[in-house]
């Protein structure tokens, strides 16, 4: 079938395009379910009537659900889209195996469809970035683990002698992925759909954001660099502008990101060092960042008319635009000062849109306007449709960071307002809150135009397809030649690194050790001596009742509204009392810090109220705060609270250390009801019926009733000896 | 054992630590890449990224 005169030589060979393909079309479904959640959640938080009522629509359950749509679903069938298409094309040769591919691809749709399920049911781990509950998280490995084989199995057997920029950044990604994401899931189980962490408090919190930070760096930005390394070129056809910076780029990065996890926890209670050390790397990665950003921009030297006509590039180049510009507000955001006004307000929200509406949502666009004419091999329906969602989506996304800048910004200059004599200026949480609703108006409006601008692209493309199809019926693949490895000679004067460049399996080890490096440095200390956490003997493990409120708070996504760490500073003393403390947070699996105070910190909310309170909260959160945004939990006095597995939950949690003794455990069930009915006795007294004893909202009562309380009674006590 | 020796360390000294490491790596793979004679091989590697493979037998219409 060839019709090469030359193939004694050369290979014949095909590529695996049909794969892509698929990718292409799962990016585009789950990309519109991404934004569409995204801006569901939005409008809820404008309107809190918008979760109609229901707990599986509740901005705690489904905003775990966007962002992992977002980052996972969209983001990561984008990833293995440009992912396939390039590293066959780089590598000279067809994907390693066939129906690897079709594994992974149908494996990762199923995970998908699995959190969808899962999440709005309140099956979730509590970990933010990281909710999917173990059987998920085993699956995810094992499908990754079946990327990475076709992927290095691609580098073993290419054609081509020169492993480029693209796929180190891929290989970074695939290994470092891994990493993260077993050391964070390590958990034990309870049951299928309930696991406790191996790490507690302060241990689960540095572990929890290294990996946090971490997969946006790893899942949301170097893969993309290699995206971008590859198809701005190929877009641009021209190549990239150094090759020698897009070196320096990738090591410094690699070796950089992963120190700055701990920029997430600034002020919190972890050590000072590690702070430090963290807020110093985030600051220097302004550089590589700036860096890669830099090399892509100037790849379009004498091409910037194209950017003008051509959707492919006039994506790309404002994705990288916008990736210069998110990469130089997360330094400034790690910087301590200003990350005490920025931290747990909406500031932090519209940075984290900036990179993926801004880099992600971009990149994907560019690329895909891209793929589909070349895959399909056909042009684009329409030039008009891709401009109009460039307008539509950058607009959109200049709404949704200008409103969160202004909201976020706000609010953290009235949490922190004192005045002359020493007291808050906004006392009550919520003036704070009401101020901010109309700019959560603004933002929900930016999102329905990125939405919009997607949907556009959507159709744009299906009918880019739809032509395609038409007019071309053979749909078989194009035959390649390429001469085979062993032909290539070795380079009379190659270097180091570009020996290094050529040895797949010696590189992934050193980045491997790049990005090590830094985890060691700043978790080991932490996970293997006890010195971080100070003795504190009046902090008790929770009651087998508080335990099975704990799992309510959890299922409920409560940490993704309040936090649940004060932070050494006067303003919070003034709001919420004593900064928290490592060792309060000891018995934490998993920690519950939270990174958002869209409602108050509760690290200290025990005895503040009383039980009947917290009932009508739940209830009509208006009834007792006006103006709260925060949906009605009536379901929680429907819901039966399950009793039997408590005592497993207790044996679990003793296997991980938390010292219950053998009574404790035996009595739990027991234990659980005596508490349950206690409190539920003292909510008859204002006309609850007895029957509540065995609904959800007695547990979670018993949980928020004991936050704080063990260091509030061991500081009455202290006074009162004094 | 292993506790009471993490425990006795200075943790203040892992940033600075850290820091150099950093350095270290980055001078070294500043150097690397600009050493003598690189230019060329960039600039080749840098190119093939442009080039998908020859094409023998093409199905359907090409752009």
């Amino acid at each position: 079938m060839s019709t090469s005169s030359n193939t004694g030589h050369l290979e014949e060979f095909s590529y695996n395009d049909k794969i892509t393909k698929w990718f292409v079309g799962a990016t585009m479904l789950w990309g519109v379910v991404a934004l569409l959640l995204g801006v569901i959640i939005a409008f809820q938080l404008a309107y809190w009537k918008f979760n109609l009522g229901l707990e599986w629509t509740t901005f705690g359950r489904l905003r775990p659900l966007h962002t992992n749509a977002a980052i996972f679903a969209f983001v990561g069938n984008a990833i293995f889209a440009g992912v396939y298409y390039s590293t066959q094309r780089l590598c000279k040769a067809r994907i390693f195996n066939d129906m690897l591919s079709w594994v992974h691809f149908w494996g990762w749709q199923l995970i998908i469809v699995s959190a969808a399920v899962t999440l709005p049911l309140g099956i979730t781990t509590g970990k933010e970035y990281a909710e999917l509950e173990w059987p998920i998280d085993i699956a995810i490995a094992l499908i990754w683990v079946v990327f990475a084989i076709n992927f290095f199995g691609t580098l073993i057997k290419r054609r081509e002698k020169h492993i480029y920029v693209a796929l180190w950044f891929y290989i970074a990604t695939i290994v470092t992925v891994a990493v993260l994401h077993i050391v964070n899931s390590i958990s034990l189980p309870v049951d299928l759909m309930k696991s406790y962490p191996v790490y507690a408090g302060v241990q689960d919190a540095l572990v929890q954001w290294w990996y946090g930070h971490n997969a946006v760096a790893f899942f949301l930005t170097t893969p993309f660099l290699g995206l971008m390394y590859y198809f701005i070129p190929k877009a641009a056809n021209r190549p990239v502008y150094s090759y020698r910076l897009s070196i320096i780029h990738f090591w410094s990065l690699v070796f950089i990101y992963i120190w700055a996890g701990p920029h997430h926890l600034l002020y919190s209670a972890i050590p000072d060092w590690v702070q430090t050390l963290g807020m110093t790397f985030s600051v220097i990665l302004w550089m590589p960042s700036w860096g890669g950003m830099i090399n892509g921009l100037l790849t379009l030297r004498g091409v910037w008319d194209k950017v003008r006509t051509e959707p492919v590039l006039k994506f790309m180049a404002t994705g990288v635009t916008f990736y210069g510009m998110a990469t130089f507000e997360g330094p400034l955001l790690s910087i301590k000062s200003v990350n005490y006004l920025g931290h747990f307000t909406d500031w932090v929200v519209g940075h984290v849109h900036a990179g993926t509406i801004g880099w992600n949502y971009m990149m994907t666009a560019g690329m895909l306007y891209f793929l589909v004419p070349k895959l399909w091999k056909t042009h684009l329906f329409s030039k008009k449709l891709a401009n109009a969602q460039f307008w539509t989506a950058t607009i959109g996304l200049l709404l949704y960071m200008m409103s969160m800048w202004a909201a976020g910004i706000t609010q953290g200059l009235m949490w922190r307002q004192i005045d002359e004599a020493g007291r808050l200026v906004y006392p009550n949480f919520i003036e704070t809150v009401v101020k901010i609703v109309p700019m959560y108006w603004v933002r929900a409006f930016g999102g329905v135009l990125v939405l919009l601008g997607f949907i556009l692209m959507v159709y744009n493309l299906v009918k880019t397809i739809q032509f395609a199809n038409a007019q071309n019926a053979n749909k078989e693949e194009d035959v390649y030649a390429a001469a085979p490895l062993s032909a290539a000679q070795d380079e009379p004067h190659a270097d180091a690194h570009r020996k290094l460049e050529g040895l797949p399996m010696l590189f992934t080890v050193l980045t491997l050790l790049a990005i090590l490096v830094g985890g060691i440095v700043e978790i080991t200390p932490s996970l293997l001596s006890d010195k971080f956490v100070e003795k504190a003997p009046h902090i008790k493990p929770y009651t087998p009742l508080e335990i099975a409120g704990r799992d309510v708070y959890i299922k409920e996504g409560c940490y993704v509204c309040h936090s649940q760490h004060i932070r050494p500073t006067a303003s919070e003393k003034l709001r919420y009392g004593d900064p928290s403390v490592a060792a309060e947070s000891v018995y934490d699996r998993p920690f519950q810090w939270g990174s958002r105070r869209i409602g108050p910190d509760l690290a200290r909310v025990g005895g503040k109220y009383n039980d009947m309170w917290h009932y009508r909260h739940m209830i009509n959160p208006r009834d007792v705060t006006p103006k709260s945004i925060m949906p009605n939990y009536s379901w929680l006095t429907k819901n039966k609270t399950n009793f039997k597995v408590i005592q497993k939950k207790l044996k679990v949690m003793a296997a991980l250390g938390v010292p219950y003794t053998e009574e404790q455990i035996a009595n739990a069930y027991n234990d659980a009801y005596k508490q349950a009915e206690e409190i539920t006795k003292g909510l008859t007294e204002h006309g609850v019926p007895m029957s509540m004893a065995n609904k959800e909202i007695i547990p979670l009562i018993a949980y928020l009733q004991r936050l704080g309380a063990d260091s509030a009674k061991a500081k009455a006590e202290q006074a009162e000896q004094e | 054992m292993k506790k009471e020796v993490i425990a006795s360390m200075d943790m203040s000294i892992l940033p600075t630590i850290g820091l150099l490491l950093f350095l270290a790596v980055f001078i070294g793979v500043f150097l690397w890449s600009f050493r003598k004679g690189s230019k060329l091989t960039y600039e080749e590697a840098g190119l093939k990224a442009l080039e998908d493979g020859e094409v023998v037998n093409s199905k359907g219409e090409l752009q």
